[in-house]
């Protein structure tokens, strides 16, 4: 009966009134890992309105508020995963060597399951990315993991910054080099298409300008050709558009670097970085970011001169770094994967959980909304049975807007909203690896990320 | 991509074994121009009360109606006290009468696709790479619906023969395919057929597979730029008219298509079947604000309340999912298995099918997710949102069951004569014309022998802007006469036979071989066409002289069910063959050797 | 949670660099050792404190709390360490492949459907970089395996220390069948329902042809001891179907794992069931078979959309709770370091800590009939062991010491020296790359 009740204020299918649902709560005696302002014992969390309104010990809630008993337990901030591809329909608008103007945000995916997995493993936010088979893919959405709403809009992280992917290395050079035999087929074309587009977006925001000036003395001026590709290169040249770059090597990292130092372009953050160890402090001194794995490597060649030291390096270095997933398998132990941190390199417990919350949201730009639990954030909220960071700890309850989306004891097991008319028994599915940065290409290539 | 015509021309079979109205005297000449349908049950408009009354129609108009109307000299009588007379369907959305478009042409040019590339011309030009012709991207807003139509066409005979009058046609293709037209299912020539084109625009979430764009965010950011260029040119073209030093407008096929859009005078009939397909379209309406009617919509009752200020108009499927429960088939399996094993040892553990908790959860489910899907209609009207059917995703031989489907789960016969009748008049903006049975409206009536909806009702005649269409029930009758002893009639299907499917502009040509064994039948089918790895075909019924059976064609990871119906006469056979969004084709075949025995 | 300084880590590293500058490359060395002042887990036998493990000629020669420290022993003080006997990946392709999607570097997909005759060993690069990587977090001896077609190969276990395969063998092989399967390879796999049941009748039909070739070549076998045609297919299959060998059948969909148990009885074979990822809705037939499995990777997810979300963590533990004999792998290669995870979070779902230790190191060795070389710290046995500072499935532990076959090898990968050169890297950002002076 309760899963019933709970069923039902879970998968409401509109918003009300354009507002997605927030709540109040109280979450009691918890050991609260608040990652920016040190781990409080047995500290209350007061949530109102879907916010953190206070954090204290035996705090008074108004009457009615929902009490969360969190005695013995830990209490984080909702993790946040800088790279991932769940959530959304379209990953890979692969026809194009750039394709700056394609929105995944276009393609949420509200009934995908893997966003409640991730809700399983306490991530509340996602970075939804276009995949790497161009050199400048689409741009990205940052996403907060409402499931069980039906409108896709629910689910856009409002006000994040826009992002954008860009991808180097071996993915854009299979795909339209050796695939579709258009340039780019070595690194070097890579940076050329690269400062070819920058060079095209410095055209069209010149050609806008005069535009603008010219209308105000000539109603009847004429507007440049509407390019939403070459808009959204001069918005990233204006520094509205966080690149989000997938790359490997130590080279490659260097190259764009310079290319973006070449065009005046700050905000960066490197993607995979499987080799970023080696070129830390050129990283630290751009101030430029990097998202990697805990230790995936060798999957292919530009891959094999790899470190799971990787994010150790970069940390000790300077560089803001953060644990992701690129998979709908990994967002549901991302704790784990950033507490591998602790084994190669030594990482603290609040240096590897900054990996997957305050970190990430740095390099999406949300830092100010989520991340940590500090007053005024968001509620985004996941408590664990015991240290996150233990492989023995069970992620047990997850918050987001100070609304429960994961609850381990009170869901039932068959979480998926949209059921196919037509199939009568959801299919086995053996465990086949998918390389969801490729989605999208799989006909005409088969290996991962 | 002659594979993949081939494939694309062979989807669906008609159930043409369940048929309930075959034409008659179909190509005989008009005897008269004036008809008078004598003392029928009248029902002229959704909602009004049944009345005995006479209609006399002449020149492809009601001219009049009434209990004592005045019967012309010259009328073709028809009497028709034991009939009933409904205004004719009208389809909101759909592609009667359209061909499938030509097979592609190889394509040139530097956008050539994949893998032709001149390596000495690779350079990229930002804008022009990835941006292929608009033919190659489909985008065709130029495009009209007019030259695809053909006359031929089953189609156009399949629904007049369900009640359908009048259509709003739209062309085949992918993204933005281009413009719908308005049809009346009757005519000699193609040309006849035509009333209004170019009424609207139909877009749908189709990609253009290796070219830009391929994907539905690529669609989305097409349409933007699309759009936006559009408006500008819109401007610019005012300007140019009204003030020197302007230069001319640049001009583009397609943006110069779509401004009847951009002015909002053109709504976009967006094929959007799915949930999250209907909200990216609304998205998309919200985003850049084009007259949009979405159209061919399964789910729209998960975002029913986007629909209720009713600024967004409907148009319905007539395509109903399947109820694919195993119930039925594994009682008949369960039942053979257990004859088999009743002599096994008892120790082997039972066969947990049918005791089994979750899989009774998951048959729950399912059948509530089929019911909502049947009640889609019911919903809508329930909460007062107007909406019209269309049958671009129907098959003919489907609509009663799938109509009388939605009526169970809770549809009323007045909303159903609606959404067939005065709502789509209304969206197409011809509810002045058509509709109803009316005084100065079109001729379009259907008669038939119960109330129209009813079990076993059947269209009797078809009444199309004055053209009289009769059916014969006898035909019915006859198959039916025939089924009672069929049991006793061997089949005399084993053999190889030759077939030819008659596509328009090719023959398709290849064999089949059926080979029966303990009275069950297996085939397989052998063409130059077919080179993927599966021949074999798939539910073959053979009834007297009926057959029916499928093929599935893998194509580019989708699959395709080609459905062939055929009558055996002797040495030969004739009929036709299927393809769901494609359309329907004639087949014939002839016997090259029996089996050897 | 313990916390570790990370000054006293770095300490650590720069001891190792010295050793490493003043001896070049790092070899294993071999020798008589004792591990003094140490917490054993025994795994069979308990867990001693303050305990003594000798090592001589590449056996435990002496475990416990009053063992005679030997005059010819180097002895290692593990005070506040624990020795552990070294875990068993019980699947991988480690040695068979080097890089993922570089199809050269593979070597356990040979063509054709019917290879039982492939040996894994023949292929096994004790050169991998790979082998390092793993075996630094304690895992010390894998299940290398063929894979692809029904019958891929002779899958073998090596322990991964060693310059020649033979050097590496670890004295059991098995026949690899891959049982047919009725559900799909992946989301991705597009077939219909129809062409996949049509599929899998096609293999059970293919596998039981298989099976009549087989007896009869057996039965030809015996009548001509051993004279019948050369045939190296049926023959590596013949030992199988005697029951002198053991098949490592791959099943996972719950329909075809109760369908393999049923092949297995009727046809008396001795096997191990690998994979069995819905093995947990069919766990009391597998555990009254009596049949072992080798379950994994533990961190995956569940098989089909309905099931709840921890189902694929849950799966080994529910399978031993009802009974089975259980033991974990991970189906990696790159990543077979991350076997004592996967049975942590075996333990984290269900699984008690021990019985996930014993998954990843005694029941392996039962299972594969080497329980009296490895698997556990008891006298006589090969000296497979690691020392760390805890628990081994806890990621903030960190491993002190590796033993395998007895030889002592250091704790050194590509991926160390690589932390060891770039942590500090010299020199760092060159005036060049200042930003503004480019």
């Amino acid at each position: 009966m309760r899963n019933i009740i709970f069923l039902s204020l879970l998968f409401s299918f509109s918003l009300v009134g354009g507002q997605v649902p927030t709540g109040d709560m109280i979450i009691r005696k918890g050991t609260v890992l608040t990652i920016t302002k040190g781990t409080l014992t047995e500290t209350d969390i007061l949530v109102q309105k879907g916010k953190i309104t206070a954090i204290g010990k035996v705090l008074k809630a108004p009457a009615g508020t929902k009490e969360i008993d969190a005695t013995g337990l830990f209490v984080m901030p909702g993790i946040i995963d800088a790279h991932s591809h769940i959530g959304i329909d379209a990953v890979n608008e692969a026809t194009n060597p750039i394709t700056s103007e394609v929105k995944v945000g276009d393609a949420i995916d509200p009934f995908d399951l893997s966003i409640y997995r991730a809700l399983a493993g306490g991530v509340t936010t996602s970075h939804a990315m276009h995949g790497s088979a161009n050199v400048i893919g689409g741009q990205c959405q940052t996403i907060k993991h409402r499931y069980g709403l039906m409108d896709p809009s629910a689910f856009i992280f409002k006000d994040a910054p826009r992002t954008i992917k860009f991808a180097l290395g071996e993915n854009p050079i299979r795909v339209h080099g050796e695939g579709r035999g258009v340039q780019p087929r070595t690194r070097m074309g890579v940076e050329r298409v690269i400062r070819n587009a920058f060079a095209e977006g410095q055209v069209y925001r010149d050609k806008m300008k005069a535009y603008e000036l010219e209308k105000v003395k000539n109603p009847n001026a004429v507007p440049p050709v509407y390019n939403e590709r070459y808009q959204t290169m001069a918005d990233i040249l204006d520094g509205k558009i966080i690149i989000q770059c997938h790359s490997y090597r130590a080279d490659e990292i260097l190259m764009l670097l310079n290319v973006l130092r070449d065009f005046g372009v700050k905000k960066i953050t490197f993607q995979h970085a499987n080799e970023g160890f080696k070129v830390a402090p050129e990283l630290a001194t751009f101030g430029a970011m990097a998202s990697v794995f805990s230790d995936w490597w060798a999957y292919k060649f530009e891959v094999y001169y790899s470190t799971a030291y990787n994010a150790t390096i970069l940390t000790r270095n300077g560089v803001v770094t953060s644990i992701n997933s690129d998979s709908g398998e990994m967002i549901r132990h991302l704790y784990y994967e950033c507490a591998k941190t602790q084994r190669y390199g030594g990482l603290s417990d609040d240096e590897a959980l900054s990996l997957i919350t305050i970190n990430p949201a740095r390099q999406l730009g949300i830092d100010d909304k989520v991340g940590s639990i500090e007053i005024g954030k968001d509620a985004d909220i996941a408590i664990f049975s015991g240290n996150p960071l233990s492989v023995y700890a069970v992620p047990l309850m997850t918050i987001v807007d100070g609304i429960i989306r994961f609850d381990k004891e009170n869901d039932p097991s068959d979480m998926r909203i949209y059921i196919d008319p037509e199939e009568a028994t959801p299919a086995y599915y053996g465990r086949e690896e998918v390389d969801e940065c490729m989605r999208g290409t799989d006909q005409m290539f088969n290996n991962r990320h | 991509m002659k594979r993949k015509y081939f494939l694309l021309t062979l989807f669906v079979f008609g159930f043409t074994a369940g048929i309930i109205a075959q034409p008659v005297s179909e190509d005989l000449p008009q005897i008269t121009g004036c008809i008078a349908l004598i003392n029928a049950k009248v029902i002229s408009a959704p909602g009004k009360p049944m009345q005995v009354e006479t209609i006399i129609m002449r020149d492809g108009l009601i001219t009049d109606i009434g209990p004592r109307a005045k019967i012309p000299s010259d009328a073709y009588r028809i009497q028709a006290d034991s009939l009933y007379a409904y205004p004719a369907f009208i389809d909101a959305f759909s592609s009667i009468g359209v061909k499938n478009p030509e097979s592609d042409a190889p394509r040139g040019g530097p956008q050539g696709g994949p893998g032709n590339r001149d390596r000495n011309n690779t350079r990229p030009s930002v804008d022009e790479e990835g941006n292929p012709s608009l033919e190659d991207a489909g985008i065709t807003p130029f495009r009209s619906v007019r030259p695809s139509v053909d006359i031929k066409e089953k189609s156009i005979a399949d629904w007049r023969g369900q009640g359908f009058a009048i259509a709003h046609i739209v062309p085949k293709g992918k993204m933005i395919p281009g413009k719908g037209s308005l049809i009346v299912l009757s005519g000699k020539e193609t040309g006849q057929l035509f009333w209004k084109e170019d009424v609207s625009m139909f877009a749908q979430w189709s990609g253009a597979g290796d070219n830009y764009p391929s994907t539905v965010i690529g669609i989305m950011a097409k349409w933007r730029e699309l759009y936006h260029n559009a408006s500008q040119d819109l401007v610019q073209q005012t300007s140019y008219t009204n003030a020197t030093l302007v230069p001319r407008p640049h001009y583009n096929q397609a943006h110069e298509a779509l401004l009847p859009v951009v002015k909002r005078d053109m709504p976009v009939y967006f094929r959007a079947p799915k949930v999250k397909d209907i909200s990216r379209a609304l998205a998309l309406q919200k985003d850049l604000g084009m007259k949009m009617v979405i159209s061919d919509a399964e789910e729209a009752w998960y975002l029913k309340d986007q629909f209720k200020t009713g600024t967004i108009p409907l148009v319905l499927s007539l395509a109903l999912p399947e109820d694919k429960s195993e119930n039925k088939k594994d009682k008949a399996e369960a039942k053979a298995e257990a004859k088999e094993k009743n002599d096994e040892a008892k120790a082997e553990k039972k066969d947990t099918v049918n005791t089994d908790p979750e899989k009774e959860e998951f048959e729950k489910k399912r059948a509530q997710s089929l019911k909502e899907h049947y009640a889609q209609a019911s919903v809508l009207a329930k909460d007062g949102i107007p909406f019209s059917f269309g049958t671009l995703s129907g098959k003919s031989s489907d609509f009663t069951k799938n109509i009388r489907l939605m009526m169970d789960n809770g549809l009323t016969n007045d909303q159903v004569l609606s959404a067939l009748t005065s709502q789509p008049a209304k969206l197409l903006g011809i509810e002045k014309n058509c509709g109803t049975i009316d005084i100065g409206k079109m001729a379009n009536v259907i008669v038939s022998t119960k109330p129209i909806f009813e079990k076993d009702a059947a269209i009797r005649y078809m009444i199309v802007e004055g053209n009289l269409y009769a059916y014969d029930e006898k035909e019915k009758k006859k198959v039916q006469g025939k089924e009672s002893h069929s049991a006793s009639t061997p089949s005399s299907l084993a053999g190889t036979w030759s077939y030819t499917i008659d596509i328009p502009d090719q023959k398709k040509e290849g064999t089949m071989e059926f080979i029966e064994k303990d009275g069950s039948l297996t085939g397989t089918i052998h063409s130059s066409d077919i080179t993927s790895g599966n021949n074999e075909l798939e539910s073959i019924v053979l009834d007297v002289d009926a057959v029916a059976f499928t093929f599935d064609f893998e194509i580019e990871g989708q699959l395709m069910v080609i459905e062939f119906n055929v009558k055996l006469k002797g040495e030969s056979f004739d009929g036709s063959v299927t393809i769901a969004d494609v359309g329907s084709f004639s087949i014939t075949g002839q016997r090259m050797s029996k089996p050897k025995n | 949670m313990k916390k570790y300084n990370p000054i006293l880590i770095l300490l650590i590293f720069v001891q190792s660099i010295f050793v490493l500058q003043a001896q070049q490359v790092a070899k294993s060395t071999f020798g008589v050792f004792a591990l003094t002042n140490a917490t054993v887990e025994t795994v069979t036998k308990g867990r001693l404190e303050n305990a003594t493990v000798i090592i001589r000629n590449g056996k435990i020669e002496a475990v416990g709390t009053n063992v005679t420290i030997p005059a010819d022993a180097q002895v290692i003080d593990c005070k506040g360490l624990t020795v552990y006997p070294g875990m068993v990946d019980s699947g991988t392709h480690l040695g068979l492949q080097e890089i993922e999607s570089i199809s050269v570097t593979q070597d356990y997909d040979e063509m054709g459907e019917l290879t039982p005759e492939m040996q894994a060993l023949t292929a096994i690069n004790p050169n991998s970089v790979l082998i390092p990587v793993t075996r630094v977090s304690g895992v010390t001896s894998v299940i290398a395996s063929p894979s692809g077609g029904l019958f891929p190969g002779t899958a073998a276990l090596i322990n991964l220390e060693g310059y020649t395969p033979e050097q590496m063998y670890a004295g059991f092989k098995a026949i690899v069948m891959n049982f047919p399967s009725t559900g799909r390879r992946g989301r991705y796999d597009r077939r219909t329902d129809e062409d996949v049941k049509k599929d899998s009748d096609k293999a059970i039909k293919k596998l039981n042809e298989t099976w009549d070739r087989v007896k009869t070549y057996a039965a030809i076998d015996s009548s001509t001891n051993g004279k019948a045609d050369y045939n190296p297919q049926l023959a590596a299959l013949v030992p199988v179907y005697r029951g002198k060998a053991t098949a490592m059948i791959e099943v996972n969909k719950e329909s075809d794992i109760l369908t393999a148990l049923k092949w297995i009885k009727e046809n008396k074979i001795k096997a191990i069931l690998t994979g069995v990822d819905e093995g947990w809705r069919v766990a009391d037939s597998i555990a009254l078979s009596g049949i072992p499995v080798i379950t994994g990777p533990v961190i995956s997810q569940p098989t089909r959309e309905s099931d709840r979300y921890d189902q694929g963590y849950k799966n080994a533990g529910l399978m031993h709770k009802a009974g089975v004999k259980v033991a974990i792998r991970t189906a990696d290669a790159e990543n077979v370091r991350n076997l004592p995870f996967n049975a942590g979070f075996a333990a984290a779902y269900g699984m008690s800590k021990e019985d996930a230790l014993k998954a990843v190191t005694i029941v392996p060795a039962e299972i594969f009939g080497v329980a009296d070389k490895i698997g556990s710290i008891e006298v006589g046995k090969d000296a497979n062991i690691f020392v760390s500072t805890g628990d081994p499935f806890e990621p903030a532990t960190q491993i002190k010491q590796l033993f395998i076959n007895g030889w002592h090898v250091p704790l050194e990968s590509r991926q160390t020296l690589l932390y060891e050169e770039f942590l500090k890297r010299s020199p760092g950002v060159t005036k060049e790359q200042v930003p503004g002076k480019s």
